[in-house]
């Protein structure tokens, strides 16, 4: 329940610790105090949530009318055992105990900012003779569990959009870069958090609530994307043009423009749509099974470690080539590059033209046929004698043909083992493929290094099959 | 996007692989408007055909807006080239100049270069990553990842005399402390900022001011997408590393050598 106020009362406490600092003009700065005698367990704050939500609702019902707090006592008794009524009325006390705090204001045609205090601070209130077995919310309580709300996440910004389309309505056009501005701001925050949520390790559940509310948010995009849109259409009908021609009028200073609102309002629409992208984006990869997030690594003790047990040259170069600064290797050659190089008395003559025998290409033998011509009598044999691990397989020499590389044939024969079988000869048995974990670690002889779980090729007898 | 408009963008991704309609901390690059517009006036099919033509050398191109990731002025976007993380990288691509911007003497080898590079460059990461305590995946904090030149070179000198008092009698390689210990006077000065320098050529940092350098959006794009397959084979696993106690005071016991139990 405190974490929906969360957002809320972050926002405000370094504003409330700077209210109170008693920091004196010109001293030297210092950081504030970290010395919260709060209860370690946040118990108070959860108490006094919990009275606000619980009052908020009853409001609803009782409209005005002052609650009773015995259930709420019950329920705190349930939630906490050891609690007495005298712990809720601690609270009570508290949140209806107005505080007085100091702001300061602009006053017209005059250039010192004036000071003023408001004690409208108290959340709740008892009734006058003292009965303290009741209370009810004050406006500024109620005003605070509508902006525990507002503050809670972004499924909640279309009423800030729609603000836009009251403030073109009502001629406060002033008003609208920053209404727009705002939104702006929102969007961008919805769009970050999410991001963030999914870099971070750790964060499932946030992510769970996300995939469960997926349609909330979609709503929620939809209205902004709507009010926006209705805002700019708004804007430019006649009523509202002739509006803003008689607002200008009258503020011949004014850089807004009906072009200038226009564009804001584009822009807005324009961010309204990426975010829709990116939260399409975000749940694609929340479902995909291919999300990955990596913790902290202490890089620091990695380099100790590494003195110790300085890496292969290879693995270092491969780490470099996909991770270190890089250039391209070979230049392309431009035509310029030539100029003076080539002869420029060349042959005019036609060529012959060239014949290709396409039949002849065709019937050329896939590298898959070479490979298992020139290898398969070989892997029958030894599987005869037991199974060869893909391991032993490139230990055997198999990887090679005509000095080249041929790992995707004979992990090819690995993954469909039919490759071997003749049809013209009787099958030997049942080919069976398995894998051991983490068996394969092997340098190859042009850098590369195979690591990981290794593949199992088994010639199994039919009858032995189960 | 026409062939011309591909080649263009192509050209200009290989040689600063960054596009940005409105870059946040630098002047935008001769060219990089018309790539930019290019890019902006694509639609999602040929993005996906320039993703497949720079996929098949093994790239991977990186749109992100100001609404995705942090640091992206508003209204802006960013395209980026990065080294695909299961592709091999092209053939075309090396990481010579690694030799040539860490060697301070002639008679260097490539051998005593990349091992200044490797042990600066982690040094580095744990500036960019393990003191900030942030993720490998956490990219859009990157521009929390600023740290200062003297902050880096004090971190590497701290590191090279940590090896210097493991020394080869406590366990550690003789070629890795004869490298490390043979630096004298003002070398890790000189190696540091040519370290950085091929550093922010290559776009991974970036230098925001006198003496400060700030991850880029590449550079954590580029780790979070390719750790996992490079850098995390070098790590031997958390207990190996818990066994390493502060070595730079002898004083604690078990300080030494760690063990792979």
């Amino acid at each position: 329940m405190t974490e929906e106020w969360r957002p809320y009362l972050a926002s405000a406490t370094r504003l409330i610790d700077l209210h109170d600092s008693g920091h004196s003009v010109g001293m030297p700065a210092v950081a504030p105090s970290e010395q919260r005698p709060g209860h370690p367990e946040g118990l108070w704050l959860d108490l006094g949530v919990q009275l606000l939500e619980y009052l908020g609702e009853r409001d609803a019902e009782a409209n005005g009318s002052w609650v009773l707090l015995d259930e709420f006592c019950a329920h705190v008794r349930l939630r906490y055992p050891n609690l007495t009524d005298e712990d809720v009325q601690f609270v009570v006390t508290t949140l209806s105990t107005p505080s007085t705090l100091t702001f300061v204001r602009d006053v017209p045609e005059s250039n010192r900012p004036t000071s003023y205090t408001t004690k409208e601070t108290a959340l709740l209130e008892r009734p006058a003779h003292k009965l303290t077995d009741r209370c009810r919310l004050t406006p500024t309580g109620r005003r605070a569990i509508g902006l525990s709300r507002a503050g809670h996440d972004w499924l909640y910004a279309h009423h800030d959009a729609e603000k836009i389309v009251t403030a073109i309505r009502w001629g406060d056009f002033d008003q609208l870069p920053a209404r727009c501005a705002y939104v702006a701001q929102s969007i961008r925050s919805f769009g970050h958090e999410i991001t963030r949520a999914l870099e971070r390790p750790g964060l499932e559940a946030l992510l769970q609530t996300f995939l469960e509310r997926e349609a909330n948010y979609r709503e929620a995009i939809r209205n902004v994307q709507a009010a926006v849109e209705s805002g700019a259409e708004l804007l430019h009908t006649q009523e509202t043009i002739q509006r803003l021609d008689e607002w200008l009028s009258r503020r011949p200073d004014s850089e807004l423009s009906l072009d200038t609102l226009h564009r804001s309002l584009v822009r807005l629409m324009q961010s309204v749509e990426r975010l829709g992208r990116h939260f399409s984006d975000f749940i694609a990869r929340v479902t995909s099974q291919s999300r990955e997030t990596i913790g902290g690594v202490r890089f620091d003790k990695l380099a100790i470690h590494l003195a110790f047990k300085p890496p292969d040259p290879g693995v270092i170069s491969r780490c470099l080539l996909a991770l270190g600064p890089w250039r391209m290797s070979t230049p392309f050659v431009g035509p310029e590059d030539l100029t003076a190089a080539l002869r420029s008395d060349l042959n005019t003559a036609q060529p012959l033209g060239l014949r290709f025998e396409d039949e002849v290409l065709t019937e050329l033998p896939t590298c898959m046929e070479r490979f298992l011509s020139a290898y398969r009598d070989q892997i029958l044999t030894a599987l005869e004698e037991g199974p060869i691990s893909l391991q032993d397989a490139i230990r055997r020499g198999w990887l090679l043909l005509d000095g080249e590389t041929v790992l995707t044939q004979l992990v090819g024969v690995y993954a469909a083992p039919s490759w071997l079988l003749d049809n013209s000869e009787v099958p030997r048995g049942q080919l069976v493929v398995s894998f051991q974990r983490d068996a394969l670690n092997l340098q190859l002889n042009n850098g590369d290094r195979l690591q990981g779980d290794d593949l199992l090729l088994a010639l199994v007898p039919d009858k032995v099959m189960v | 996007m026409n062939m011309e408009d591909m080649g263009r963008v192509y050209a200009f991704l290989l040689a600063h692989r960054v596009v940005e309609t409105k870059p946040a901390v630098r002047r935008l690059r001769e060219g990089e408007r018309d790539v930019a517009a290019v890019l902006t006036g694509a639609d999602s099919e040929e993005i996906a055909d320039l993703q497949t033509f720079l996929g098949a050398q093994g790239f991977t191109l990186i749109v992100h807006d100001d609404t995705s990731m942090p640091g992206v002025p508003t209204g802006g976007r960013v395209w980026l080239l990065t080294r695909s993380a299961r592709d091999n990288p092209p053939a075309f691509l090396t990481v010579d100049r690694i030799h040539q911007g860490l060697k301070i003497r002639a008679s260097e080898t490539n051998q005593t270069a990349t091992i200044w590079f490797l042990h600066i460059w982690l040094n580095c990461l744990a500036l960019l990553y393990t003191q900030l305590g942030r993720g490998i995946s956490e990219v859009s904090r990157y521009q929390d990842a600023i740290f200062r030149r003297p902050t880096l070179e004090e971190a590497v000198k701290h590191h090279v005399e940590q090896v210097r008092r493991i020394g080869v009698t406590g366990g550690a390689a003789p070629s890795v402390v004869q490298t490390l210990i043979a630096e004298t006077g003002r070398d890790v000065h000189r190696r540091v900022g040519n370290f950085l320098a091929l550093m922010c050529d290559s776009g991974l940092l970036q230098s925001i001011g006198e003496d400060e350098y700030r991850q880029t959006l590449l550079g954590a794009i580029e780790i979070a997408q390719s750790f996992n397959h490079s850098l995390a084979t070098l790590h031997p696993g958390d207990d190996v590393l818990d066994n390493i106690v502060n070595i730079a005071d002898p004083r604690v016991s078990g300080a030494g050598m760690p063990s792979d139990s």
